[in-house]
């Protein structure tokens, strides 16, 4: 960074010093740049997404002698254009001269080479995925070669040591019921976002109200469809319907004809942002005769709320089918995402697999057949804690999502670079190790070392 | 549905134990365990919280003693509230007014208990409106395992003649001061007919003996049929509920006829405002809010035979262009006729304060009537052909003064029938306050026991009175005689 430079999102004095801060601190802590590149996203509006990948980036020049070169909307109104021009005109489609988001976001390196993505959301302080030639099996984007060399780590170092992670796998457990808006960090936390009940007797007190609402048969099982961010990522990893827009449209067209459950059908909590078009109000439409489907905001719902409701969870690659599963709710997902090969959610094959899979899970609610098994749960245990903690690399050179884009965070980020010795930071341990043995992601730990060192990494709890 | 097939998983090894609320018992925080659910409630610290939205619930631990619970939830709307409904309310809803009343359902156990209605005044202590819903649970709806669900809900739609005085998405903004759990037993007062009348009274307003443990009256201002000047004695098993506006609300509670009755009275004769002793007005007697009911100066209620008539139209009522309104002007006309000549003829009483008298000179050059001696009697009389009884049976031909009713719940679609009878005119008691009342009372039945809370409107065209030179709102006064307990 050029130390002066001006802040180009006037993000305020604190945010110069930073870069100022980062101008020095950098040089300082890398190899000098050599012949290799790496190209570094940065064109999403969130300063702390720019952050996180360039600690990466940055991380990686310790031992690889590299320059940095960045991508970014070059245009002063890249922020608005992210989220107003990139709205779908049709839902599922990408417009005309628009090209898909997921690419311009992870784009084909030409070089064949190791390629990275960070999550962008909470509650992670640092989360990386990569892909490296060498580990490459099969044919597939990015994010289908991730999911399927996340489920090959998750049995090898997860599920293999569950033993030893369990009860940390259930203080997670515990603490995302009260922020449950985390992982579906699109829903925000707070109130709205906790799940308070605790026991089926309480859930039914709460059920009992919430069908009245909605007007809900209170005999029947009610099935929750969630909506996507129906523009956002668009086939960046297998899908089982043409596109998000369809399956939506096919499955309510399915339930219209389905009146053993009640069906609640949810928009994504970012609906606004992704979907201009008025797509789920046009499918709400369609079944405004229908009494046993609702169509509701996400945010009209409290979590307690939905919660008591749902009773099987559908989605095509929804983080709800992540977290539904840990307290016991069956989900079932109609494609690919980070955990779907995990074992903890039933995924569609195909499109007749999907109506396989639905119709079977319908007549098993109605006959109160359970549709999840106590190794499901513990598995999607599992991957929660992961996805909260294992997968999660904490360092004083990002800090946590959190902190917000604001002066406090930029004055921690100096501190971190002024006052704070960099060897052994975990961004820089973790990214060694996760290139050095091509892993399909970044870890707070070394699962390779067994049982013994895990316990010894986590500082697990326990009598010695 | 009673035995999902969902393998609810929520505990954890990190559960800790959730206390119950005895019975009986008062929950006055929200930070309390005890409180374990909330939707759309803000939790509170002093108090238990307030509503984000509606719906909204809060579902509490409890531990009940065995039989059937007395639940009693304590709402109040402040400037926070309506702070938070300006905030909260849909964006796209016209005549945003957040200071309108607030009438919402509250349900629990799966089941519509009660209606509370608030409405905010003046004169409420520390511009606070408080108000209550109570309503009895059997014991086979509570359980240490479940909850203690309470829900409130908007209520939509409403009936056209109250909507304009009646703020949509009701329970946004509404604190919710404390709940009060207490065991349904032999020597419980069985709530009949719980009655929302837009707020309790006003800190230091006069209460009726025991009215605190009256069930019947508890959310409602109360007001002592003894301590009230001029009023006639009231049987001992009533109390006098003073109106806010021209809207109340009942809700179910033991198997009782749906009846009550609506008591008028005119404490004064026209254009001789009223004044106590202290030389402020009287907040605790059921004058109507100008704002519900006031006719041009505010809020209109939409049936039109309510409608307040213009000035215009007032005056040609008076002039004799309407029938009504020569009919009631001449009534009225008459009454101040004797009024002055009773005043003239009568001797300043040693007891009136100045304030009594300079008001009431200064406003319509009429004395206050007299008080001869102390002693209760007074020499006015007062034509029974031109009684207050006869005024409001005049208004109600001619479509000026009905009563309607509408069932909250929209299951039942009540038809109020109306007895209309007089009292002759009655005397204070009071020495410093020597003047003549008259009241009137309206028998309001609606044919059986309450299946769901019911909005009442009690709508008078004002306007149509307003042609009377004198005349002044604040001369009459709206109580509900209601059982006591």
């Amino acid at each position: 960074m050029n130390s002066t430079a001006k802040s180009p999102q006037l993000l305020g004095l604190e945010f110069d010093r930073y870069c100022e801060t980062a101008a020095q601190f950098w040089p300082r802590n890398t190899l000098p740049a050599g012949e290799a590149t790496i190209l570094v996203e940065l064109m999403t509006e969130d300063i702390r997404v720019s952050i996180r990948n360039l600690t990466i980036a940055n991380a990686i020049r310790r031992f690889i002698p590299a320059q940095i070169v960045v991508y970014t909307g070059a245009d002063e109104d890249w922020n608005e254009i992210l989220w107003t021009v990139l709205r779908q005109t049709r839902s599922g489609k990408v417009g005309p001269g628009i090209r898909r988001r997921g690419r311009h976001r992870h784009p084909r390196h030409r070089r064949r080479t190791a390629r990275w993505r960070t999550t962008q959301g909470p509650p992670r302080g640092r989360e990386a995925y990569t892909l490296f030639p060498e580990t490459l099996v099969g044919e597939g984007s990015f994010r289908m070669h991730s999911t399927r060399q996340i489920a090959e780590f998750f049995e090898q170092h997860l599920w293999a040591n569950r033993n030893v992670l369990r009860r940390s796998a259930e203080l997670t457990a515990w603490r995302s019921k009260s922020n449950l808006g985390r992982p579906s960090w699109w829903r925000g936390g707070g109130v709205v976002s906790s799940v308070e009940f605790r026991t089926p007797q309480e859930r039914q007190a709460i059920r009992t109200h919430a069908m009245d609402r909605l007007g809900f048969d209170r005999t029947k099982p009610v099935v929750a469809i969630y909506n996507h961010a129906t523009s956002d990522a668009l086939n960046t990893n297998v899908e089982v319907f043409e596109d998000l827009g369809r399956w939506f449209e096919e499955t309510a067209a399915f339930a219209a004809a389905e009146p053993t459950v009640n069906w609640l059908f949810v928009d994504h909590p970012s609906q606004a942002k992704y979907d201009s078009t008025g797509f789920f109000d046009r499918v709400a439409a369609r079944h405004t005769d229908a009494e046993h489907l609702v169509f509701l905001p996400s945010l009209e719902l409290s979590k307690n709320v939905m919660w008591s409701l749902v009773d099987l969870g559908v989605t095509v690659r929804g983080s709800t089918s992540a977290e539904l599963p840990v307290y016991g709710i069956p989900a079932i997902q109609a494609g690919w995402s980070e955990w779907s090969g995990c074992g903890f959610t039933s995924v569609a094959r195909d499109e007749g697999d999907y109506w396989r899979l639905l119709r079977d899970a319908l007549a098993g609610l109605v006959e109160g057949r359970s549709l999840i098994t106590e190794e499901q749960i513990e598995r999607a245990r599992l991957w929660l804690w992961f996805y909260r903690s294992g997968g999660d690399v904490a360092s004083h050179l990002v800090q946590h999502w959190e902190m917000g884009q604001n002066e406090e965070l930029f004055n921690a980020l100096s501190v971190a670079m002024r006052q704070v010795e960099s060897d052994g930071d975990a961004a820089f341990v973790s990214t060694q190790r996760m290139w050095s043995r091509q892993e399909p992601f970044l870890t707070r730990v070394d699962f390779a070392r067994g049982p013994d060192s895990l316990n010894e990494q986590l500082g697990a709890v326990r009598q010695w | 549905m009673n035995d999902l097939p969902v393998k609810l998983a929520l505990q954890t090894a990190f559960e800790a134990p959730v206390p119950s609320l005895p019975v009986p018992g008062t929950l006055t925080a929200g930070n309390r365990p005890e409180l374990l659910v909330v939707d759309k409630v803000a939790r509170g610290v002093t108090v238990l919280g307030r509503y984000g939205a509606t719906p909204a619930l809060f579902g509490l631990k409890v531990r009940p003693s065995g039989g059937a619970v007395r639940v009693s939830v304590r709402f109040s709307i402040d400037n926070a509230s309506a702070d938070w409904w300006e905030a909260r309310a849909p964006q796209h809803l016209k005549n945003r007014d957040p200071a309108r009343g607030r009438l919402f359902l509250v349900r629990s156990q799966g089941a519509t208990r009660a209606a509370v209605y608030l409405v905010r005044r003046p004169q409420d202590a520390g511009g606070v409106t408080r108000g209550e819903a109570r309503f009895d649970l059997p014991a086979e709806a509570l359980d240490e395992a479940g909850l203690l669900i309470v829900e409130v809900q908007s209520i939509d739609p409403l009936p056209s003649w109250a909507r304009h005085q009646l703020a949509p998405f009701a329970p946004i903004g509404v604190q919710i001061d404390a709940v009060g759990l207490a065991p349904v037993d032999h020597d419980a007062v069985p709530l009949v007919h719980q009655l929302s009348v837009g707020g309790l009274a006003p800190s230091g307003a006069p209460t009726s003996a025991g009215a605190a443990t009256s069930a019947g009256a508890a959310a409602s201002a109360v007001t002592s049929p003894q301590a009230a000047p001029a009023a006639p004695p009231v049987d001992a098993t009533l109390d006098a509920v003073a109106l806010r506006t021209d809207l109340f609300v009942a809700s179910p509670g033991a198997a009782a006829p749906a009846r009550w009755t609506l008591r008028v009275r005119m404490t004064r004769p026209w254009g001789s405002p009223y004044v106590d002793s202290n030389g402020s007005a009287d907040a605790t007697r059921g004058t109507r809010d100008s704002a519900a009911a006031e006719g041009a100066a505010g809020p209109t209620p939409a049936g039109a035979a309510f409608a307040p008539v213009s000035a215009a139209a007032s005056a040609s009522e008076a002039r004799g262009m309407d029938g009504g309104g020569r009919s009631i002007a001449r009534i009225l006309l008459s009454r101040r006729t004797r009024s002055k000549r009773a005043a003239a003829n009568s001797t300043p009483s040693p007891s009136a304060t100045p304030s009594d008298t300079a008001t009431a000179t200064a406003t319509d050059k009429i004395p206050a009537p007299a008080h001869p001696s102390g002693s209760g009697t007074t020499d006015l009389t007062v034509d029974p052909a031109m009684s207050l009884t006869k005024l409001l049976e005049d208004l109600r031909v001619r479509n000026h003064f009905r009563v309607e009713a509408f069932g909250l719940s929209g299951t039942w679609m009540p038809v109020p029938s109306l007895v209309i009878r007089g009292v002759g005119p009655a005397e204070t008691n009071i020495p410093s306050r020597p003047f003549v009342a008259e009241f009137a009372y309206i028998d309001i039945d609606l044919g059986h026991t309450l299946p769901e809370p019911v909005l009442v409107g009690t709508h008078v065209d004002l306007g149509a009175l307003q042609a009377v030179p004198g005349f002044d709102q604040a001369a009459l006064t709206w109580e509900l005689l209601v059982p006591r307990g």
